[in-house]
């Protein structure tokens, strides 16, 4: 008979646990306090499965091969899925080898998309047909019903919506016949979501064929490129093509995008990194890659990263020289206003604290 | 009556079922993953909805994973996952 427990932190099951990774071949990750570990023991008290829930994220899972077609799966899966449950979470996913898939496949979980090293897969209180995925894609159809074949598609983070952006959108709004503007919704950068969705959609607002679109849980975010918002640079690049392949495999199709635009990466790896995976991913699924030089200001490229920098040593006024009239006035309303009521200056202070990564 | 949390009862082991239940404005919704949805799908969803009307529940989401559980089984998650989705606190 087999029992399970949590497994703490500073415990002796924490070396056992890696022990078993290890001996599986698997790599350790190193765990945050928030994560949760199950550990699955024998009646010798003997570590024999283990899974982790890191967020609404079920991973690093292991079994000793001897202990495999027990129900030891099931068991661990199970008792992940109820700790989610029960901190209120509805939309679980679970990362692992491709080979895996199915194991997690049979515990009704439904696969998003997997590469060679790599695999999602998605389970949603509301059920497969209505939750997770599918829900997004349908909003994406409802989206592009009556619209063209063949439009293009920029995946902007816009943190803030500077002219560099404003450039990438106008040269491939030009170039397509109706043009999807995606801004990453995941809300872990300097700029809240709303804010970036708003100032995307005021500075685009005079290109008629341009429609921006939420990213949901699916165009870089934390499911599906956890790296992107961690330092974690050495997987980066497995995320960077699970995110391409569900683009060019789920989300392209329900738009009909047959284009994608990038702006060229100058300063940024793990942008860089995905750049050049979108260009080997996309392709062979019959999507062009096109990447568009990035407008200078003064000899150097424009990017958010440097209007943040400015913004942060409270040289807003410099920051408009790189900036759309509609980002501009917004930020200067912000600031002023941020003696004035709470929520400029909550705003305010969140745009201008440093460490955050995009 | 609704279901006004998250909450969930069984397991996905062999033989069991496990029942995960949400709020979900604007009536019932119910789902089912099962080995065998082709033959029972509709008896296990029809149980559900036999016993959210015992309960006089009118709103909630309902999902079932099943991986071959008995009637009496099902029953029994579904009437834990819909007491501790009906319970306002713990």
């Amino acid at each position: 008979m087999y029992s399970e427990r949590w497994i703490g932190d500073a415990e002796r099951e924490g070396a056992e646990r890696r022990k078993l990774l290890e001996s599986l071949a698997l790599s350790v990750p190193t765990t945050d306090p928030g994560d949760r570990i199950l550990g699955i023991y024998d009646e010798s008290d003997r570590l024999v499965g283990t899974g982790t829930l890191v967020g609404a994220t079920l991973q690093c899972f292991g079994t000793l091969p001897e202990c495999r077609d027990e129900g030891i799966a099931a068991r661990i899966v199970s008792a992940l899925v109820k700790e989610a449950i029960r901190q209120g979470r509805t939309e679980l996913s679970v990362f692992t080898k491709p080979e895996t898939a199915p194991v997690f496949g049979a515990l009704s979980f439904d696969l998003v998309a997997q590469t060679d090293e790599v695999a999602l897969l998605e389970w949603s209180v509301a059920g497969r047909e209505r939750g997770g995925l599918a829900s997004y894609l349908s909003f994406l159809s409802a989206v592009a019903e009556g619209g063209p074949d063949g439009a293009g598609s920029v995946v902007v983070n816009a943190n803030p919506f500077t002219l560099g952006h404003r450039y990438l959108l106008e040269t491939a709004a030009a170039r397509s016949p109706r043009l999807y503007v995606i801004v990453v919704e995941e809300d872990r950068s300097a700029f809240p979501f709303d804010l970036r969705f708003e100032l995307v959609r005021a500075g685009t607002s005079d290109l008629a064929n341009v429609s921006v679109l939420r990213g949901g849980a699916y165009v870089i975010s934390s499911r599906t490129f956890p790296s992107y918002f961690t330092r974690d640079d050495a997987v980066a690049r497995v995320h960077a093509k699970l995110d391409a392949t569900i683009f060019a495999g789920r989300i392209a199709p329900a738009l009909r995008v047959s284009e994608r635009f990038v702006g060229t990466e100058p300063f940024c790896p793990v942008t860089r990194t995905y750049n050049e995976t979108l260009k080997r991913v996309l392709p062979p699924a019959g999507i062009r890659v096109t990447e568009i030089p990035r407008v200078e200001h003064d000899g150097e490229a424009i990017s958010a990263s440097r209007v943040r920098e400015l913004i942060r040593e409270g040289r807003l006024a410099e920051a408009r020289l790189l900036l759309p009239a509609t980002t501009y006035d917004a930020l200067a309303a912000i600031e002023s206003g941020r003696d004035d009521d709470r929520r400029s200056a909550a705003l305010w202070s969140r745009i201008t604290r440093a460490g955050l990564r995009h | 009556m609704k279901i006004e949390k998250t909450a969930n009862a069984g397991s996905l082991e062999s033989s069991d079922a496990m029942v995960t239940v949400g709020p979900h404005p604007g009536g019932i919704e119910i789902a089912v993953t099962s080995p065998v949805d082709r033959q029972f799908g509709d008896r296990m969803r029809r149980t559900a909805r036999d016993i959210l009307a015992g309960k006089g529940i009118m709103e909630g989401l309902i999902r079932i994973d099943d991986r071959g559980a008995l009637d009496c089984t099902l029953r029994a998650r579904l009437e834990t996952a819909i007491e501790r989705g009906t319970t306002p606190r713990g």
